[in-house]
């Protein structure tokens, strides 16, 4: 198994965000998290980074969370995260600098692709073009585990088709992706599982295409069905 | 993976600080020059004193400028948008504390040695050279040591007392933003009382010493000349300083640790 | 090459459906090699695993094989093209006299309707 989370907990005071989450994520597959806003998405997803600290075990390869982990595992919050004076060959050093698995000419490689001037200062660039240097940078990381967190969100159509197109063509033999989303349709299509995350407890994991078959319903009509507010 | 850190903490603090140390060397420069030209033209000099008058201002205002820039460096890397990407790098917290302390001290001195050098090159410093060789006599008269070793000692002392309110303000920041709602409250809640704490630990501990050894400053005995007390005096300021800097070190490490990034 | 899937439906028996017709109308040439699982997958806009899977199946219907060092190939067996074809024509066939069955014709009625008699 690639992540094992354990009687995983996660308080924010009085708020319980998580609750006893038991969950193995598998090698080589294309997994959504699936869940309304404030499901404990993120939250999982931040524990999974060591970016929150909680109850429970969570291991990654085997390793717990920690210096160890983190050169496994790509993520890609749904904020901007690089530093903004920073042009992005500047930043494609820092990566190099940090990760022995990035693959600095798989990067640049994409960015020219779109046209992207590795000289430019991240300041000067459009929302949509930082996340797209964002995806491309985690994306060009040999990992074994990527999170993006809301990789589609606030993009336009043809925005979303490139960035699914890219995590298709960098989907490494082996390593897993996790897609957390609440925009289920456009994402479906490429999700071999799903985990669907309701109020921080794990409501129904399975095979996209068994549910599919066994409900004859999209993930998304699925979805809404069991959210319905 | 310290070095690499280091790296870019050193670049980041530079960008904010070069700047000013390039606009201060300069002024610097204009001032003595404009000090030459005073000499043969009067009207140089109403507007060089206007420019020293500046000069000044901004050479204190150096050394507030360089705590700033060290803080913000702190709060940016390490709890803003950027520390989604600082906390996922695979770097023990350790090496990011040790970075931050590190490149705050770097700086300090650079800055320190930056204002000294404007003020050298801008004025005829002679006056002031003169009023620190006095001072030096009398230190070296009153702590019975070496010119050198107060020296050392005095920059030591400098030194160590500004890195204790860097560390009391990354202590500060670290405390506040383990809260949900109103970090930035709860941070200078924190940061001062951190700072009153500190202080009362100290009375505390001088007040003990003082009970149970006040050979140690006095002369009761006979045992203690006053430049013994006055070192014992320094020693225990450069040691009370030392461990609440490594105090503020432990909360900071700790709060890093036990992350809860929102 | 016209990719179109359905959210409703598990893709990889679309996907199957889909190849099969690539295959049975020759727009995959008969001992035609395939691209590789990865880059045809990429050409779908699929997932790899998904791809594999229907190929899997293919290939237990006897519409493509695997070489081992060269890659998968479209069958050769026109036999067996022709047979498939077949079924899908026929699936055509139901398909039509059950929509026209709904509409209440019966099956003399609907056949009528497909000569052209019905005007």
């Amino acid at each position: 198994m690639l992540v094992e989370c354990k009687n995983v907990n996660k308080n924010y005071g009085k708020v319980k965000a998580l609750k006893n989450i038991n969950l193995e994520i598998p090698e080589g597959k294309i997994i959504g998290l699936l869940g309304p806003n404030g499901s404990g998405k993120t939250t999982l997803i931040k524990l999974i980074n060591g970016l929150l600290t909680g109850e429970g075990e969570i291991f990654i390869k085997g390793k717990s969370v920690g210096p160890e982990s983190k050169k496994i595992v790509a993520y890609l919050p749904e904020r901007t995260y690089l530093d903004m004076n920073m042009t992005v060959n500047e930043v494609i050093n820092y990566f190099q600098d940090f990760y022995d698995n990035f693959d600095a000419n798989e990067a640049y490689k994409l960015l020219e692709k779109l046209g992207i001037n590795t000289k430019d200062k991240l300041t000067t660039m459009s929302k949509g073009t930082k996340e797209k240097v964002q995806l491309i940078l985690v994306m060009s990381r040999k990992a074994d585990l990527y999170i993006l967190d809301e990789p589609i969100g606030g993009v336009d159509p043809a925005t979303r088709d490139y960035i699914l197109e890219t995590i298709l063509t960098n989907f490494q033999v082996g390593a897993s992706i996790i897609i957390s989303t609440h925009l289920i349709s456009d994402v479906e299509k490429i999700l071999d599982e799903i985990i669907f995350i309701k109020n921080g407890e794990i409501y129904l994991t399975g095979s996209a295409d068994e549910l599919r078959r066994e409900k004859g319903k999209s993930i998304d009509e699925i979805f809404r069905e069991e959210f319905k507010c | 993976m310290l070095g690499k850190v280091l790296k870019y903490d050193i670049k980041s603090m530079g960008k904010s600080l070069f700047p000013l140390y390039l606009a201060i060397l300069i002024t610097a420069i204009v001032i003595r020059c404009f000090g030459f030209l005073a000499e043969s033209f009067g009207v140089f000099k109403i507007i060089n004193d206007l420019i020293t008058g500046l000069f000044i201002v901004l050479l204190i205002g150096t050394f507030f400028y360089t705590f700033f820039v060290a803080i913000k460096r702190y709060y940016k890397n390490l709890y803003a948008d950027e520390s989604y990407l600082t906390h996922t790098l695979p770097v023990k917290v350790d090496t990011l504390l040790s970075s931050k302390v590190i490149t705050s001290l770097i700086y300090i001195i650079v800055s320190s040695i930056t204002v000294t050098l404007g003020l050298l090159i801008a004025m005829d410093m002679t006056a002031v050279i003169d009023l620190v060789k006095v001072f030096l006599q009398q230190a070296t008269i009153m702590f019975e040591t070496q010119k050198l070793t107060i020296i050392i000692f005095g920059l030591l002392f400098m030194l160590l007392s500004y890195m204790t309110y860097v560390f009391m303000a990354y202590a500060g920041i670290s405390l506040g933003q383990s809260h949900s709602n109103n970090k930035i409250v709860f941070s200078i809640v924190y940061c001062i009382a951190l700072y009153y704490i500190g202080q009362i630990i100290m009375l505390i501990f001088l007040g003990i010493m003082m009970f149970s050894s006040p050979e140690l400053i006095t002369n009761l005995n006979n045992n203690t000349t006053d430049a013994d007390a006055a070192k014992n005096i320094m020693l225990f300021a450069l040691g009370a300083d030392a461990l609440l800097c490594i105090a503020y070190y432990a909360i900071c490490h700790n709060r890093l640790k036990n992350l809860n990034l929102q | 090459m016209n990719w179109h899937f359905e959210n409703d439906r598990p893709i990889y028996v679309q996907l199957v459906e889909t190849l099969k017709l690539f295959i049975v109308t020759k727009k995959f040439k008969p001992g035609q090699r395939l691209l590789s699982v990865r880059d045809l997958a990429f050409e779908a806009k699929v997932n790899p695993n998904t791809m594999q899977r229907a190929l899997a199946e293919l290939e237990s219907m006897g519409l493509i094989y695997t070489e081992r060092t060269n890659g998968k190939f479209v069958t050769k067996d026109t036999k067996l093209l022709n047979h498939y074809k077949k079924e899908m024509a026929l699936e055509k066939v139901n398909t039509y006299f059950t929509a026209m069955g709904k509409l209440g014709f019966t099956k003399t009625e609907a056949l009528k309707y497909l000569k052209g008699d019905e005007k």
